[in-house]
Formats: structure tokens, C-alpha cells, sequence
């Protein structure tokens, strides 16, 4: 195990990490906050949200916090106008990509892109929104799908693929016509892999994945499992 | 490398046809810029064009000339990064959906001012937030046009009008 420690300037702060962290990971440990979307602690970083773009002194490009790993001198700015601007452009997009109606969703109060809105303070979308046709699939047993709410995240395919093992949900079509399926794009209640864990309903941001029986905003998350899981597992290898 | 636009379009390229004028010029592919005629003698090399607006890309040329509209152009170009984006991240994803969107309205001639400029925001979201080289290029084709090109712009978006005749205008259908 390579002990060294490397050093590295995060808002202005001196701040020193292992050399296999990410910017993001660096960051949560010095309280320095790092919207992010599509991370979760315990799942594999895939930096496909965009909300966790930092500036990087010398690189040409912003890069994902997630996904970045820290570097002996790095300076990284978490913070700017720039950032916030295109933070808050990315939420207004997934906004009007789907169909968002708060006020008439399971996850209403409990949901992490509607508190990412407020605590970014997006205040409208100012892009026509696209409302496509989607379907809800309410064909299990205990879970509901609904694609209006999907952003496409994919945490419930990260989870079920890499903690629960069953691989039950991937992604099918590509650009604006990506989804997530279950098996080879069967319903989700005729799926033979599917264990009925419910990992995938509790790690979804938002009100796509809920729980059969759930009025609106009666959906709240239990995320617990995952530091537990991931820890267990760390102690096997 | 390094010889002129004008070179490879006039004497490798054999030149225009039916005598039409030249009006632009893309290169490097689908999310490459379009370069008008002033750069004609730009040298074909990597940071000459860059500094242009566009890319060696794939090293591919596409020439178009007077009959050709450039917001219809930018459509086509984008319509076709709309369609390769993979998904995987939002200002991609839905960026240059609303790209293409904007650009089928400013076609239309339903498209206001202001339209031009949520455009111009999405490109610089698009380029500086995506993922990966076919979204932060994406823009290349709106962003050469908007520069390059923005009276035809114009006049589709106030006056309503399409200057080579290429895109059928809702409004003027109505006043016929």
C-alpha cells in the first residue's frame, strides 16, 4: 500500500490526502461542499452528471471532481461564478428533459435534484421543456419505475450491478432517448434476476424509484446499507 | 500540410461547379467549423485552424457554396450530434437536443432574438461540461456559423427570411 501523502490547495486551503482519492473525496473530508448528482459513496464514479465540474490551475478543461484524482501541488477552485452559472444551467436541463412536477411526486421534500434547485437557486428553466412520452412500469410486486423522474443517473445499475450482484438494470438507446431497462428491456415485475433487494429504489436520487403504496412525498430514502456494505466487503478482500 | 484552403478546394478539389460562388468551408467532420471565404488562404495545419473556429478533425472537407443556407448547415451538422450523443451526461444529452430544437425554430422562422441568445449559452455549457470530445466539439458548427454567418442568422430570426432560399419560412406561407 503506497502511504505517501501528497499535498494540494482546495479553495485556498492547504490540504494534504491519500494519492488514490479523488478531488470530490479530498473535498467531503474538509467540509468543503461539491454539488454532485449521479455520486454516491460506495458506488463506482462514473462523472456523468457534470454538477461536480471544478476549475483545475493550468488545465485547459474543467473536470469532474468525481472522477479526478488529486495530484502533488494541484490547485483546485470548487467555487466561482462560472461554475455556479453552469451548475445551475446542467440542473435547468435536466429539468426540462423529463417531466419534474414536484408538487405531484412520491419524493416531493425528499428529493436530491429538487434540494440541489434550491440550494443552487435555480429559480426557473429558461429552456422549453421537452415532456417526451414515457411510460411508468408498476408490474412489481413491491417497486415502481417511473421514467418521467429518471435522470438518468444510473446509480440503481451501479448498485445492483456492483453490491448486489444481480445486474438486473443497464441503460438502452442512446442521447435524449436513453433509459433504464430491466433485463433485456422486459417488465420489471417478469424479471428472473431480479432479487426484490430494493437497493435500487433506496440509492435513486429522485422519485423515479419508489415504493409501491407511497403518496406523495411519502418517499424517503434509506441509504445506510451502502457504507455498511461496502465496508464488509472491503474486510473480505 | 500547411497548404491553403484555397489550393486544396480550387486545384486538388477541381473548384465549384456551374460557376456558383464559394460561401464556407468545414472541416474535420460533423463538429468541425465552417470557415468562410476570407480564410481562404489559411494554411491547413492544426493550430491554423483552430484559431479559426474549427479542427483538422478527420482531416474531411465539406464545401458549400452560395445555394447553401449556413443555419441550415449548423442544423444538419448538429442533428447529427444530437443523434451520435451516447446519453451518458446531461449537457450532451439534452444540450444539443435544445440545440437542434432552437436551430429547427430559427429555420421555421418562429425563432426571437433572445432565441440566439439561450443558443450561444448552450454552446458554451455544451463545450466546457461534456463528457467527452463529441460534445465539447458539438458546438463547433453553431459557434463558426453564429460568428461568421450572422446576418443570415438575422435575417431568419427578425426579418423572417432564409437568403439562399433553403428554408421554408411558416410566416411567409401565411402572407401568400
Amino acid at each position: 500500500m503506497n502511504t505517501a501523502v501528497k499535498t494540494l490547495v482546495i479553495d485556498g486551503r492547504d490540504v494534504s490526502a491519500a494519492p488514490d482519492q479523488t478531488i470530490l473525496e479530498v473535498a467531503r473530508e474538509h467540509s468543503i461542499y461539491i454539488p454532485s448528482l449521479c455520486h454516491l459513496q460506495g458506488l463506482h464514479a462514473i462523472g456523468a452528471c457534470r454538477m461536480c465540474v471544478v476549475e483545475v490551475k493550468g488545465a485547459k478543461k474543467l473536470v469532474p471532481a468525481c472522477t479526478t484524482a488529486i495530484d502533488e501541488g494541484m490547485e483546485v477552485t470548487t467555487d466561482s461564478e462560472r461554475l455556479q452559472t453552469y451548475r445551475r444551467t446542467i440542473l435547468e436541463l435536466l429539468f426540462s428533459e423529463r417531466n419534474h412536477i414536484c408538487s405531484v411526486c412520491v419524493s416531493n421534500g425528499n428529493c436530491e435534484l429538487q434540494s440541489l434547485a434550491q440550494k443552487l437557486d435555480m429559480t426557473h428553466v429558461h429552456f422549453p421543456y421537452l415532456y417526451p412520452t414515457l411510460t411508468v412500469d408498476a408490474s412489481h410486486e413491491r417497486f415502481v419505475i417511473d421514467h418521467n423522474r429518471c435522470i438518468l443517473c444510473s446509480r440503481c445499475v451501479r448498485v445492483c450491478d456492483e453490491i448486489e450482484g444481480a445486474h438486473t438494470w443497464d441503460t438502452m438507446g442512446r442521447g435524449i432517448n436513453c433509459r433504464v431497462i430491466t433485463d433485456l428491456n422486459q417488465p420489471w415485475g417478469s424479471s428472473d434476476t431480479c432479487t426484490a433487494c430494493g437497493k435500487c429504489v433506496h440509492v435513486c436520487p429522485t422519485g423515479a424509484l419508489s415504493e409501491k403504496g407511497k403518496s406523495v412525498a411519502e418517499m424517503s430514502k434509506r441509504r445506510q446499507f451502502l457504507p455498511y456494505l461496502t465496508m464488509m466487503r472491503g474486510r473480505e478482500r | 500540410m500547411g497548404i491553403p484552403l484555397r489550393e486544396i478546394i480550387y486545384e486538388i478539389g477541381g473548384g465549384i461547379p456551374d460557376g456558383r460562388g464559394f460561401k464556407a468551408v468545414q472541416t474535420g467532420g460533423p463538429s468541425g467549423g465552417c470557415i468562410p471565404a476570407g480564410h481562404l488562404d489559411l494554411p491547413v495545419d492544426y493550430e491554423s485552424l483552430v484559431k479559426v473556429g474549427s479542427i483538422m478533425g478527420s482531416g474531411g472537407m465539406i464545401v458549400t457554396d452560395e445555394s447553401s443556407c449556413m443555419v441550415d448547415v449548423a442544423k444538419f451538422f448538429i442533428e447529427f450530434c444530437m443523434s451520435e450523443s451516447c446519453g451518458k451526461c446531461v449537457p450532451c444529452r439534452v444540450g444539443t437536443t435544445h440545440m437542434y430544437h432552437l436551430l429547427e425554430r430559427i429555420c421555421a422562422g418562429e425563432a426571437e432574438e433572445r432565441d440566439l441568445a439561450t443558443l450561444e449559452e448552450l454552446c458554451d455549457v455544451v463545450r466546457n461540461t461534456s463528457l467527452c470530445g463529441l460534445g465539447q466539439a458539438a458546438p463547433n458548427p453553431i459557434l463558426s456559423t453564429l460568428h461568421y454567418f450572422q446576418d443570415e442568422y438575422h435575417a431568419h430570426v427578425v426579418e423572417k427570411r432564409c437568403p439562399a432560399g433553403v428554408c421554408h419560412m411558416a410566416d411567409q406561407e401565411v402572407k401568400a
